[in-house]
């Protein structure tokens, strides 16, 4: 009962992580995955913005 | 306004400001090793030279995180193999030792020690190897980062 109640993941916790998006559409999405399989972290050069 | 230079660096030890490599640390964080990354600089204006001297630099500071990292990763084995092997003596001396007639509470002292080795060189061997090869692992996936500076903006 001791293991039961500690160790098993709680019913709401349990619900929300049935909804959770994939992480590797995350990624795709996120990081623009191309075709190469490149994820790209985007980053701004305000120098250049101005 | 984009610093790129750390304010501190002169000279031949001129660096790229930490904070581009906090930035770059957060968002690489939640890509996995499996990915090759491109760093994609938007809107910049720099000199072609410039540029040339950031990716350089960029490169320099992850390929010395996985150099530490690979050192790691050696001293690691070194140390889990000189534990193994010192445990596998301590048994033998053990052993030799129980034969003998007073030798009992030495022998089993022994035994102890060459049990707590064994332990610690399985510990450094399982557990200590496999989180500085994660680490090199990341290490290794911004060090082989491509750089790209776009002057378009968006």
């Amino acid at each position: 009962m001791f293991l039961r109640s500690k160790y098993k993941v709680p019913y709401r916790i349990a619900e929300y992580e049935r909804h959770i998006p994939d992480h590797e559409e995350y990624i795709k999405r996120e990081f623009r995955v191309d075709s190469e399989g490149y994820a790209t972290i985007d980053m701004v050069d305000y120098d250049g913005m101005e | 306004m984009t610093e790129w230079n750390d304010p501190m660096s002169y000279g031949d030890q001129r660096s790229v400001n930490s904070e581009i490599f906090d930035y770059l640390g957060r968002k690489a964080f939640s890509i996995p090793v499996e990915y090759p990354i491109r760093i994609n600089v938007k809107g910049s204006k720099l000199p072609e030279m410039e540029k040339d001297r950031i990716k350089s630099m960029v490169r320099e500071h992850y390929t010395l995180d996985l150099w530490e990292q690979k050192i790691n990763a050696r001293k690691n084995w070194h140390i889990a193999i000189g534990l193994a092997v010192l445990g596998a003596v301590l048994l033998v001396i053990a052993f030799g030792m129980d034969r003998a007639v007073y030798g009992d509470v030495l022998s089993e002292m022994l035994m102890i020690v060459a049990t707590f080795t064994f332990w610690e060189a399985a510990d450094y061997f399982l557990l200590v190897r496999s989180e500085i090869q994660i680490q090199r692992l990341y290490a290794g996936q911004m060090a082989t980062a491509d750089i790209i500076f776009e002057e378009e903006k968006e």
